[in-house]
């Protein structure tokens, strides 16, 4: 029987390796030919056989891709225990196993693939905390950016604010969540153990000041506010977006305390004059 | 290929940021995991290029996934491209193995069949990588834990011609000879002497665990008292390369990673004026030496 090809060997190979079972159980799912293909496909060992020698390369990818995922969704895995996060991850890799290059984007998919889990019957807030851990990660290496400072808008003249348009940090990012997953994430980075988090819809916002990765709720005229400036709104339409959530008198204290906010949470980067 | 020697150095990893920022040790360079560092921005980029001031950097990759017989990853070499030009390093290098295949990524160093259909695939790819990048590179041999019936020659022979045919270099990973001679049963010192020094422009040493019926590269250890040895064998063989002490999981404090860099040097400096004959003691059994 001629040897399999370098390509087939390597399809063969992810199969047995990527089986959740093991290897003997990857073996019994193949068909009748790559069965033949793999019966001869590994030289026993002196002390090893040949599935038992496949069988450390299987453990490895598994145990490789949890402890990351373990890393990753810190909270997440708390707030559920090892064994449950253990199963899950065994279900997330059937359904998302890793394309990229990078290890660190192993868990792109796991937030939404948490929502549509059983799991989520029993936590509902899981695929929150989940995504919440992820937009700390995309903070964590987003693009640098230098932060302007609140004086630069001394500078514009009164008549050009009302066209004036802001730039955000690329690290900024937003999430509206039903619970107080927050709460969650916090606790455990405080090392202390998660509760389950209070029913509370609420924004968070996720940014890089620095180096440092801060999240932070926040309330529906702010979101709005952010949401206006992320589509490249004028000033005006920001002041729209925020007037019509707290009512034309308040929204222009409103404002004005929401861009010192920005400034000095380091969240604008530039503002122009230009859409 | 003339790429400087740079000494005794030790793979940076953020565990160990704080202190080498802190006190900027003496350690002669430092090894850098190239996908870490592949990242937009943030606290990596920061840190690598402070440390890069003050060090040689060499970059070394796990997902280039050389022996791969899916498309080379160009957008990969693109953005390894990018971080060269960011950090100027000596010489880039990844491992002889392949990663991943139809689109997917195992995260794992997997053997090839040592083969001439894979030989020939290999080698393309390697003169394609070389182009794309404008340099040559380094392929270093991975521990592994199965063999294929179908090879057809020893892993050395393989090494050996990929460096030759494709003309790239060799990372020689003493640790890793030393895990797959005991998992498959070879003499190290065959694969040692059976390298073509010409070719060998760094080594890396690290500590494994024993499994009982296999030894697997953990690289939680210090280096094995037998890898040691096995190292004072390349260096005789070798003569002065670039070293590197590679630590990646229970990580200890930096003066202990850089206690095995000085020792790495200890050695190397004491057995400095032996030449490069080629070692013929193969008759130590190094297994037995490790089991001792």
């Amino acid at each position: 029987m001629p040897a399999p090809r370098l390509a087939q060997t390597q399809q063969l190979l992810w199969k047995l390796l990527t089986a959740p079972e093991g290897a003997v159980a990857g073996l019994a799912s193949l068909t009748p030919a790559e069965r033949s293909d793999a019966d001869g496909l590994v030289r026993p060992g002196a002390r090893l056989s040949p599935v038992e020698r496949l069988d450390i390369y299987a453990d490895m990818y598994f145990y490789r891709l949890r402890d990351c995922l373990q890393e990753d969704f810190a909270a997440t895995q708390a707030a559920i225990g090892a064994e449950w996060f253990h199963n899950l991850i065994t279900d997330y890799l059937i359904a998302h196993p890793p394309s990229h290059f990078s290890l660190r984007q192993a868990g792109r998919h796991l937030p939404r693939f948490i929502a549509t889990h059983p799991v989520a019957a029993q936590r509902p807030f899981l695929a929150q905390l989940a995504a919440l851990e992820w937009a700390v990660l995309e903070a964590f290496d987003a693009p640098d950016a230098l932060p302007l400072e609140i004086t630069a808008l001394q500078d514009i003249p009164p008549e050009d604010w009302p066209e004036l348009r802001f730039e955000l940090t690329p690290s900024l990012q937003q999430l509206h969540v039903d619970w107080r997953v927050d709460d969650v994430l916090r606790s455990v980075q405080d090392g202390t153990p998660p509760a389950t988090p209070n029913a509370s819809p609420t924004w968070l916002r996720v940014w890089r000041q620095d180096l440092r990765v801060f999240h932070r709720p926040i309330d529906a005229a702010e979101a709005a506010a952010l949401d206006a400036v992320r589509a490249r709104g004028s000033f005006a339409a920001v002041c729209t977006s925020v007037g019509e959530l707290v009512g034309e008198a308040a929204g222009a204290e409103r404002i004005v305390q929401l861009l010192d906010t920005w400034f000095a949470d380091g969240l604008v980067i530039g503002c122009g004059m230009r859409a | 290929m003339h790429l400087p020697f740079l000494g005794f150095g030790v793979g940076l990893r953020p565990k160990h940021y704080p202190e080498i920022l802190d006190i900027w040790p003496a350690v002669d360079w430092f090894e850098i995991i190239s996908e870490n560092f592949m990242v937009p921005g943030g606290r990596p980029l920061r840190v690598l290029e402070r440390i890069r001031e003050r060090y040689p950097i060499v970059l070394h990759g796990v997902s280039l996934s050389i022996g791969s017989t899916d498309p080379l990853p160009f957008d990969y070499l693109r953005r390894l491209q990018e971080l060269a030009r960011r950090v100027e390093p000596a010489w880039i290098s990844d491992h002889l193995c392949w990663t991943g295949v139809g689109g997917h990524n195992l995260h794992d160093l997997l053997p090839l069949p040592y083969t001439e259909e894979a030989l020939a695939h290999v080698v393309d790819r390697v003169a394609r990588v070389q182009d794309a990048l404008g340099r040559r590179i380094l392929l270093e041999n991975v521990s592994t834990y199965l063999e294929f019936q179908q090879s057809t020659m020893p892993e050395w022979e393989f090494l050996s011609a990929v460096a030759e045919r494709a003309d790239c270099g060799i990372l020689l990973d003493v640790n890793n000879i030393f895990v797959s001679a005991f998992n498959h049963g070879f003499t190290a010192l065959d694969y040692i002497n059976a390298v073509p020094v010409a070719r060998v422009h760094q080594f890396h040493l690290a500590g494994h665990s024993d499994r009982g019926t296999f030894l697997h590269d953990t690289h939680d250890h210090p280096v094995a008292g037998a890898v040691w040895k096995l190292y004072a064998a390349a260096v005789r063989r070798f003569g002065r390369v670039s070293t590197l002490i590679e630590w990646d999981d229970r990580i200890p404090p930096f003066a202990a990673l850089h206690a095995e860099a000085l020792h790495a040097r200890q050695i190397a400096e004491t057995l400095h004026d032996a030449g490069t004959e080629t070692c013929t003691d193969t008759t130590t059994p190094l297994e037995a030496a490790y089991r001792s």
